[in-house]
């Protein structure tokens, strides 16, 4: 392993070596230090943030953490954005894989006009149609669920997985789909058996690009949901700093907290996240 | 005819196939998308005495933030330079961090695969925490940035970066490009791995190497990446809101020096605090949000296709 | 994969454990109401004040064991937006907190005239009522809750360890600051980054200088324009301010000064009596006074800058109107303005209503502030938030400008007035 690396290294050359790795130290710094002030200011006192804001936390406070995570419904808030979240991305992604494969497939006259109209999607400011979204589900009686704000989500992200797993449906080689074929398998087993394995990194990046702004997203609830029983962490979050603009020791603890699952979700999808980006996601 | 043989038919026609899959997404996303927006564009062809509808008054509303000598004429040209700027600013220094990561990364050293798990890590990261922490950052006498500038030079240095006009959008663009560089940086890396080792080898061979080997050889053959994330970047500038509402403000302050459409639209449409909202110039701006995005990519792929270097013909 | 959905999954099976037995423990709340029970939905901004609506609900409720409130709170940026898709989607809540004056007239088509319906509520101070009447129809549509009065704050400790006392004038004022700044103390704990604090330091200091009520008169009839010299000359005193100020005051937002404060990093804070709790509350060995924001010598007596927050209102649609209207009169009571003033320490609008001095001493400061000197409205408030853009919006915005060192007094003036000329009908004459 070592001497692999050391060749690679005199491949690239040791000065360039050097260099590169200084950039890309400097990158990764600049990347994690205001990440590690903040966990590090959760650790503080208010007070202790107010006289000296960037010292160590050298008795590290973390009753923060404790007034967070016993005080506010935290785990509640947690399910509730797990819910959300994950029920978005499901129904998004089922409806999205299908309908991507379909245009990038099957070559009819429409194709190309619905994959305009849903790259259409990307750009359109969703915030504009609340009232008439408002209207759409207080008819189908999903007020106050958190149904409505799945159904929303999944459709506000489709022009993104569409733009995503098209390009992956697009560049599977066609022997693939002829070999299927051959061996008699319907237009659904060829999808499901042999395409959709094939297509599993695009999947991880529609989730993990997906996933990002729907976990963040507090203004939909606002609208849609009226108990705090059903509130996202955002949302609290969001409340959290009307109630307590200035504690910010247990601001921080806060907000460190709230963003930890989906950097989670993150570092543990990124070998397949990686994978298929490499793989030419967005080309 | 059966059941089962009926679903035979479906699943092996393809027509019939092709319609199954695409039709439950298209269902939902124009229910949800297409329908409700469209709808509210319709706002933008009348006037509103706040929520009640009044009048129909056809393109008035265009006229009056394009061409009037109302305040919000003023405003929304205002907005539209920042996000001229912006774009410029953004294409420059986050296409071009992206590509240099992304070369970087190529080169394949020991301990790439942790930074490149790495440059994508900002972009997971909710708004509200990146303006709360750039915002302490950013602080005058209390912030990272300022002491560290204090560190090595003036040490009475304090500077509101965040409050001074002059400064305040380019650093709130900083942060954006802090935010999302790692994304073309990896879509780079992709369109750098595909080239294939014989094109590389032939042009070690011709000697082509160092700066003459990038503008050469990699950047025709990433034209497709280049592409993408240009078309990304521009819909995402022209959508950019939650980075200047969250470190600016609804009107982007100061002295609306960091104000883009996106802020603008949301205070028009719905009026901030106050709630003086125009729903019906709200929408006029929501349009010509979606309008300069859709022509824009349009150009951005027309002008970059004849570009395109293939290598399998 | 496989390893890494297992890891996720035991990541988030606490979240709903813990979620399932909140949520039952919620329920078993629920159960123990009336089983026929109205429930009254009200709405607020208030997402600080959650728990004490909720104490002065379950008094109500005590008294009243067929109705059930239920109070939500909504981040105030987003508060308009949620309320009004609501109203407009027919899925308003009963009872709702209101802006005051031109913030309350876009809702009153969806709103139920209260004036002769709610007792007490032609007691209530005119200046109180026209903060929750209709511009167009005249009828009052909701209970005021809060009167906001304007002052600067002042840290008793570093008064005396430096010698100084409360300035009685202008000049004594500015003579003091620079006896602070020369003693290496931060005169003026005051920021630009938030620009309504900007309009709320200029609604202190400015009435002194451009005149009052006079004046407030004169430019809200049309008869006189904001770029007057009086206007100009009190835009300029503002301006006089900002070396007094933190260096790098322009990058300081809310928190932060409302912090250099009650560190006591900053001697003084122009503000308002809504932050007098606050900053008790943030440190309660702070010794603090608040005086009015001092005059020019030749002025008698200082003006101080007065407004109505809001108030409660009721939805015209409500299917609980008789409910709805009995909690609003709740709100208009004694019993109410003391339990709102004693445990928000707020002051109410209620008459006879008077704040316990031991409980926040600066609070009751600022009331009898009130019945000493002159009170004149918040100018931009009061007089010209009916439409687009604001009054507020034009001035904050270019005092940013001015105190950066962009705009001069006279173009904050012309700016000022350019953009509230737009829409206001006795300038456009």
């Amino acid at each position: 392993m070592r001497s692999r690396a050391a060749i690679r290294i005199r491949q690239v050359g040791i000065r360039k070596s050097v260099v590169v790795y200084v950039l890309l130290g400097l990158y990764a710094l600049a990347i994690l230090l205001p990440l590690l002030i903040m966990y590090n200011s959760s650790l503080r006192s208010t007070n202790e943030l107010f006289s000296a804001p960037l010292a160590l936390a050298t008795t590290p406070k973390f009753e923060n953490y404790q007034e967070v995570l016993l005080g506010n419904n935290f785990f509640l808030f947690l399910a509730n954005s797990v819910i959300i979240t994950g029920g978005a991305m499901l129904l998004n992604i089922g409806l999205s894989t299908t309908a991507a494969y379909a245009l990038a497939r099957y070559k009819f006259k429409v194709t190309g006009t619905l994959y305009a109209l849903f790259l259409l999607g990307l750009m359109v400011p969703l915030r504009l149609a609340s009232l008439p979204l408002f209207i759409l589900m207080r008819d189908m009686g999903l007020m106050d669920t958190r149904i409505a704000l799945v159904l929303v989500y999944a459709a506000w992200r489709f022009g993104f997985s569409i733009l995503i797993l098209y390009g992956f449906f697009y560049t599977l080689p066609a022997n693939l789909e002829d070999a299927g074929r051959i061996d008699g398998a319907n237009e659904f087993q060829l999808f499901r058996r042999v395409m959709l394995p094939l297509a599993r990194p695009g999947l991880v990046i529609a989730v993990i690009y997906n996933a990002v702004p729907v976990w963040n997203d507090f203004f939909f609830p606002l609208i849609f949901l009226r108990s705090s029983q059903k509130s996202p962490l955002p949302l609290a979050v969001a409340n959290f700093f009307g109630e307590h603009s200035v504690q910010w020791g247990p601001l921080f603890a806060f907000l460190g907290l709230s963003i930890l699952p989906i950097v989670l979700l993150y570092l543990a999808m990124s070998r397949y996240f990686i994978r298929g980006m490499l793989a030419g996601t967005f080309r | 005819m059966n059941l089962s043989q009926g679903w035979e038919r479906i699943a092996t026609s393809r027509r019939l196939a092709f319609t199954v899959f695409i039709l439950p997404g298209t269902i939902v996303f124009l229910g949800l998308v297409i329908y409700p927006v469209f709808s509210s564009f319709s706002y933008s062809l009348y006037s509103w005495d706040g929520l009640q509808r009044e009048a129909f008054i056809g393109f008035e509303n265009f006229r009056t933030i394009f061409v009037s000598d109302k305040p919000i004429s003023t405003v929304f040209w205002n907005a539209v330079s920042h996000n001229a700027y912006a774009l410029i600013f953004v294409v420059g220094v986050q296409t071009t961090l992206g590509f240099v990561l992304g070369l970087m990364l190529f080169q394949g050293l020991p301990g790439t695969k942790f930074f490149r798990a790495l440059v994508f890590l900002p972009v997971t990261l909710s708004i509200v925490v990146v303006g709360f922490l750039f915002n302490l950052l950013l602080h005058p006498t209390w912030g990272a940035i300022n002491h560290f500038i204090r560190l090595f030079g003036d040490p009475e240095f304090s500077f509101p970066w965040l409050g001074d006009p002059a400064t305040a959008f380019t650093t709130i663009l900083i942060i954006n490009v802090w935010r999302w560089a790692g994304f073309p940086a990896l879509i780079f890396l992709s369109g750098l791995n595909n080239i294939p080792r014989s094109v590389l080898d032939a042009a070690e061979l011709d000697g082509v190497t160092g700066p003459q080997r990038v503008a050469w050889i990699y950047l025709p053959l990433i034209v497709p990446q280049l592409l993408t994330v240009l078309i990304l970047t521009i819909t995402g500038n022209l959508r950019m809101f939650d980075i200047v509402y969250s470190l600016a403000g609804p009107t982007g302050g100061p002295n609306y020096s960091t104000d883009v459409l996106g802020t603008l639209f949301y205070r028009t449409a719905f009026g901030g605090i106050t709630g003086l909202a125009d729903k019906g110039l709200g929408a006029t701006i929501g349009i010509v949000i979606v309008v300069m995005s859709a022509v824009l990519s349009l150009i951005v792929t027309r002008a970059l296709q004849n570009k395109r270097v293939t290598l399998e013909g | 994969m496989k390893k890494t959905m297992t890891v996720l999954a035991i990541l988030l099976l606490p979240a709903f454990v813990f979620a399932g037995g909140q949520e039952e423990a919620g329920d078993e709340g629920g159960g123990q109401q009336e089983a026929d029970a109205v429930t009254i939905d009200v709405w607020s901004w208030r997402t600080e004040d959650v728990e004490e609506y909720e104490m002065f609900f379950d008094t109500f409720e005590e008294n009243h064991p067929n109705i059930n409130v239920e109070f939500r709170a909504v981040k105030n940026d987003e508060y308009n937006t949620v309320l009004a898709t609501a109203l407009e989607g027919d899925q308003g809540p009963d009872v709702m907190q209101l802006r005051a004056y031109g913030g309350l007239q876009r809702y009153t088509d969806f709103l139920l005239p209260i004036g002769d319906k709610v007792e007490g509520l032609s007691d209530f101070s005119d200046s109180s009522l026209a903060s929750a009447t209709g511009r167009e129809d005249g009828n009052v549509y909701g209970v005021p809750f809060a009167n906001q009065v304007l002052g600067v704050y002042y840290n008793k400790d570093i008064f005396e360890e430096h010698g100084v006392s409360e300035p009685d004038n202008w000049s004594e004022f500015i003579e003091l600051m620079d006896t602070l700044e020369e003693n290496d103390v931060t005169p003026l704990a005051n920021g630009g980054q938030a620009a309504w604090m900007l309009e709320i330091m200029f609604g202190a200091i400015g009435p002194n200088f451009y005149g009052g009520n006079d004046f407030y008169e004169e430019v809200t009839d049309g008869d006189t324009t904001f770029t007057d010299e009086r206007f100009v000359e009190a835009l300029d005193r503002m301006n006089d301010l900002s070396e007094y100020m933190p260096s790098g005051y322009m990058g300081i937002d809310y928190a932060t000064m409302q912090a250099n404060f009650f560190t006591e990093q900053a001697a003084m804070f122009i503000g308002g009596s809504f932050e007098a709790a606050f900053f008790q509350e943030q440190n309660p060995d702070l010794d603090i006074g608040v005086f009015p924001a001092p005059a020019p010598e030749e002025l008698d007596e200082p003006y101080i800058g007065t407004w109505a927050d809001g108030s409660y209102g009721v939805n015209a649609e409500t299917e609980h109107q008789e409910e709805a209207l009995q909690l609003v009169q709740f709100m208009a009571s004694q019993e109410f303005g003391t339990m709102f003033t004693n445990s928000l320490s707020q002051i109410s609008p209620i008459p006879g209503v008077e704040a316990d001095p031991n409980e926040v001493p600066v609070l009751a400061q600022f009331t009898s502030m009130t019945a000493e000197y002159p009170t004149t409205p918040y100018i931009m408030l009061v007089g010209f938030r009916w439409d687009q853009p604001t009054g507020s919006v034009a001035l904050q915005n270019s005092l940013q400008g001015m105190l950066q060192g962009d705009l001069t007094p006279e173009e904050v003036a012309e700016e000022v007035q350019g953009q509230v000329e737009s829409w206001y009908e006795p300038f456009q004459d």
